[in-house]
């Protein structure tokens, strides 16, 4: 930057055979103010423009996508010249997304990984962090990380989803049309195939994932109960006997413990998860959003006896959308992008009972 | 646990209007009308540029920076003086036909897109390029040829100037887009386009910048390229032969009160070829009016050469209102300029020339191809391309006026996932287009 401004002003000096020269200086670029009093400095610093200004220079601080130019239009005796210099850009170095630090009310936010690449989902072993995306398994242990690879060995879906289930060392990657098994001890292992094989919803509640698409086909199997066939849907949580689905129509639909559709639910997104608590049942689910606005996970207490479910306390705002959400059992994983960064983000979600 | 309290809410809820979901949703079809109506799918030929990006695809593509990005080849290296290349294809990318792409046929593909260059395949995924000279610009060259039918849609129909179809490319390496189908209304005017947004006949309509705000008001969304549209007056070769004439006319024309009025301030206004956004310096080629100059120089003229014809296309977006404002500056100046529309006998063309690369150099290159000045001096800095675009502007036998972005107004069940549907160049991203109230 100042090589390019000292350049500049000896190339306009010898143009306008060292006379001095007024200078006004104009930013159209995206350099900063202390960036452009540098540039000014240096520029005029080479040029002393001392005594009475025989010429003016016009020198404009511009951008083009791959560069910086500093460009000089010379007014000398009513005669005009341009003179430019140019830099190459350097991309912005991309900020991690700090972690929460003020969990509140019924949430709490817990960072549990970072990364460039889309994340699908994470899981935690007993001693052990797995972190599921399109290309690896990623095992972090302290300050050890181990990856293993996932073969495409089909095309991925565009909006590709993924989920960890995991016990004390062993776990089960589920990805559109391909089962990974692997462990996690004593060394991070894994094993893939393509298959058809149905994903886990929740203990005991499996379901057919559509192999080249983003959701589940709506044939699942839960016990007790046996097989049922329902409208497809993106996600689904238990509800004690009764369940709710997220359905591809962008409804959330409660159905009974007979199967009988017992409600709609129109203001919920595509992600929803179940989570048992020592205070009760939780459902949590993201807002019916664009996936290019901030999302924000909202818990809903289910009390039958009213006739909307009902916030259990001050929605979770995330800095980008959610890409997933997972339940975990007594928690959830969620992920969400960073709309400033791009960087993906995965959260586990703890509900704080009374706070 | 009881769940009969859920069903007074269901009935509440019977007659709710169904909302989006966040996740995208697979299914439809896109109905898209466009004012162009080429004769083939050639990716090569600037009207059909939408439609061929997909369908065809190239080793390297551009991100919205410049920057070569891999598309079927996944990596590439070279030697020091870049005059061999070795690229490497992404395995497991099919043709639209179920045929896995091999680099015997995109050695194919590039010998006739690229002759003079020695180019073979190695193996099934690996092509090497040599020359005897450096190709520091060969990944440029790369993104804008040596198409393969390799994209996310299949053509399954196309009457030339009529209608296109296209159907989702099933196998497609970086997934099923999200639509069906996408159904293309080719020729069809500005008005007609508005009109079949309005009444739910289309989905995707181009908008002119008069009707920009019309189209926002009514809450549709806007899609916008970045100002890659070149409007500017072209002066026939062999008329107007006095410069004097030339630099009298572009000195008399008021670009900012048009830029306001008739074209409702979309875009930019310049005197350069190349938009600053592209070059970073178009600021410096001085647009203001210099109408005591212009009088001066229409004067010396004598009457007989005072007087010249304008013509325009019909079909380009206030080209009408555009070239007779023109004639009423033009008239400050002492010259007489008479409007006539389609007249190949005119001394003056207002012309519409898209930018087609994002590359400096090659923008200007086909800039001044299309304009059909000669090719500009190849150029390395951004001093030297200044240099070489003054050159090509001198004399006035070119007059750029504005630049403007290519808008799209799109129906409320259109959504986009992910990156923005049009590129800044203005090209087609409908692989991440989605249809609200499909059935998956």
């Amino acid at each position: 930057m100042a090589g390019a401004a000292r350049d500049l002003a000896r190339t306009v000096a010898d143009a306008v055979a060292h006379v001095p020269v007024a200078v006004t200086v104009k930013n159209l670029s995206t350099l900063s103010a202390g960036e452009t009093a540098e540039i000014r400095r240096v520029f005029e610093s080479e040029l002393k423009p001392a005594g009475q200004p025989a010429a003016e220079v016009q020198l404009t601080i511009s951008e083009n996508l791959t560069q910086f130019l500093l460009v000089a239009e010379i007014d000398r005796h009513g005669e005009r010249q341009v003179l430019l210099e140019s830099w190459p850009r350097t991309p912005a170095p991309s900020t991690a997304a700090a972690p929460d630090k003020t969990p509140r009310v019924t949430l709490e936010k817990k960072l549990l990984w970072e990364q460039d690449q889309p994340i699908l989902d994470a899981a935690q072993t007993a001693d052990a962090l797995l972190v599921l995306d399109a290309t690896r398994v990623l095992l972090v242990r302290g300050g050890d990380r181990q990856s293993a690879p996932i073969p495409a060995t089909h095309p991925w879906p565009r909006d590709m989803r993924g989920r960890l289930s995991a016990g004390n060392s062993t776990f089960t990657a589920y990805l559109p049309g391909t089962i990974c098994r692997g462990s996690a001890q004593p060394q991070l292992s894994l094993e893939c195939h393509d298959s058809d094989d149905p994903w886990l919803l929740a203990p005991g509640a499996i379901a057919i994932f559509t192999p080249d698409r983003n959701l589940f086909q709506g044939h699942l199997d839960i016990e007790p109960g046996g097989a049922r066939d329902l409208p497809p849907f993106y996600s689904a949580a238990p509800v004690g006997d009764a369940w709710i689905f997220a359905a591809a129509d962008g409804r959330a639909q409660v159905y009974t413990r007979s199967w009988e559709l017992a409600a709609n639910i129109d203001q919920w997104g595509s992600d929803i998860a179940g989570i048992q608590t020592p205070c009760g049942l939780r459902i949590l689910a993201t807002r019916s959003t664009s996936l290019s606005e901030p999302d924000a996970i909202q818990s809903y207490e289910i009390q039958l006896s009213g006739d909307r479910p009902n916030p259990a306390g001050p929605a979770l705002d995330f800095s980008g959308p959610i890409v997933a959400l997972w339940s975990a059992g007594n928690s959830a994983t969620a992920v969400s992008r960073d709309l400033q960064t791009g960087r993906y983000a995965a959260y586990s979600l703890a509900p704080i009972c009374g706070s | 646990m009881r769940l009969i309290a859920w069903l007074p809410f269901a009935v509440l809820s019977a007659s709710a209007v169904c909302s989006a979901a966040t996740r995208p949703h697979y299914g439809g079809t896109l109905r898209v009308e466009m004012r162009a109506a080429p004769a083939a799918l050639d990716p090569a030929a600037a009207d059909a540029a939408p439609l061929a990006s997909l369908v065809f695809e190239t080793l390297v593509r551009l991100d919205e920076a410049g920057t070569p990005q891999p598309c079927l080849a996944l990596s590439w290296q070279h030697d020091t003086p870049a005059k061999r290349w070795q690229f490497n294809l992404r395995p497991g990318v099919k043709f639209q036909d179920g045929s896995p792409l091999t680099a015997a046929a995109v050695e194919v593909s590039l010998q006739a897109a690229l002759p003079g260059l020695a180019i073979a395949a190695t193996g099934d995924a690996v092509i090497a390029i040599h020359a005897n000279h450096p190709l520091p610009d060969l990944l440029l060259e790369l993104a804008h040829h040596g198409w393969l039918g390799t994209g996310p849609f299949r053509r399954t129909a196309f009457e030339p100037g009529h209608r296109a179809t296209f159907a989702a490319n099933q196998d497609y390496w970086g997934g099923r887009p999200f639509l069906d189908a996408i159904d293309v209304q080719l020729g069809r005017g500005l008005r007609d386009q508005l009109a079949d947004l309005a009444l739910g006949k289309a989905d995707v309509v181009e908008v002119g910048p008069t009707d920009f705000r019309r189209a926002a008001d009514h809450g549709r969304t806007i899609w916008s390229s970045a100002a890659v549209d070149l409007i500017a007056m072209v002066f026939t070769p062999g008329r107007a032969e006095d410069p004097r004439l030339r630099e009298a006319l572009a000195l008399s024309i008021d670009r900012v009160a048009m830029h306001t009025v008739l074209l409702q301030k979309q875009g930019d206004v310049t005197a350069a070829l190349l938009p600053q956004w592209i070059s970073g310096y178009a600021f410096a080629f001085p647009t203001a009016p210099d109408l005591p100059r212009a009088r001066s120089l229409a004067n010396a003229l004598p009457p007989a050469s005072r007087t010249i014809t304008l013509t325009y296309d019909p079909a380009m977006p206030a080209a009408r209102s555009l070239a007779e404002r023109v004639a009423v500056n033009a008239r400050d100046a002492g010259l007489a300029v008479q409007v006539s529309p389609q007249n190949p006998r005119a001394d003056l063309r207002l012309v519409e020339v898209r930018i087609a690369s994002l590359d400096p150099a090659q923008a200007l290159t086909g800039l001044a191809a299309a304009l059909g000045l000669e090719a500009p001096v190849p150029a390395a800095s951004p001093a030297a391309l200044y240099e070489s675009e003054q050159r090509l502007l001198e004399g006035f036998r070119t007059i750029p006026l504005f630049q403007l972005p290519v808008l799209y107004g799109a129906a409320n069940r259109v959504h986009a996932y992910g990156p923005p549907p049009i590129t800044k160049l203005g090209d087609w991203r409908f692989d991440n287009v989605w249809l609200s109230g499909t059935a998956p």
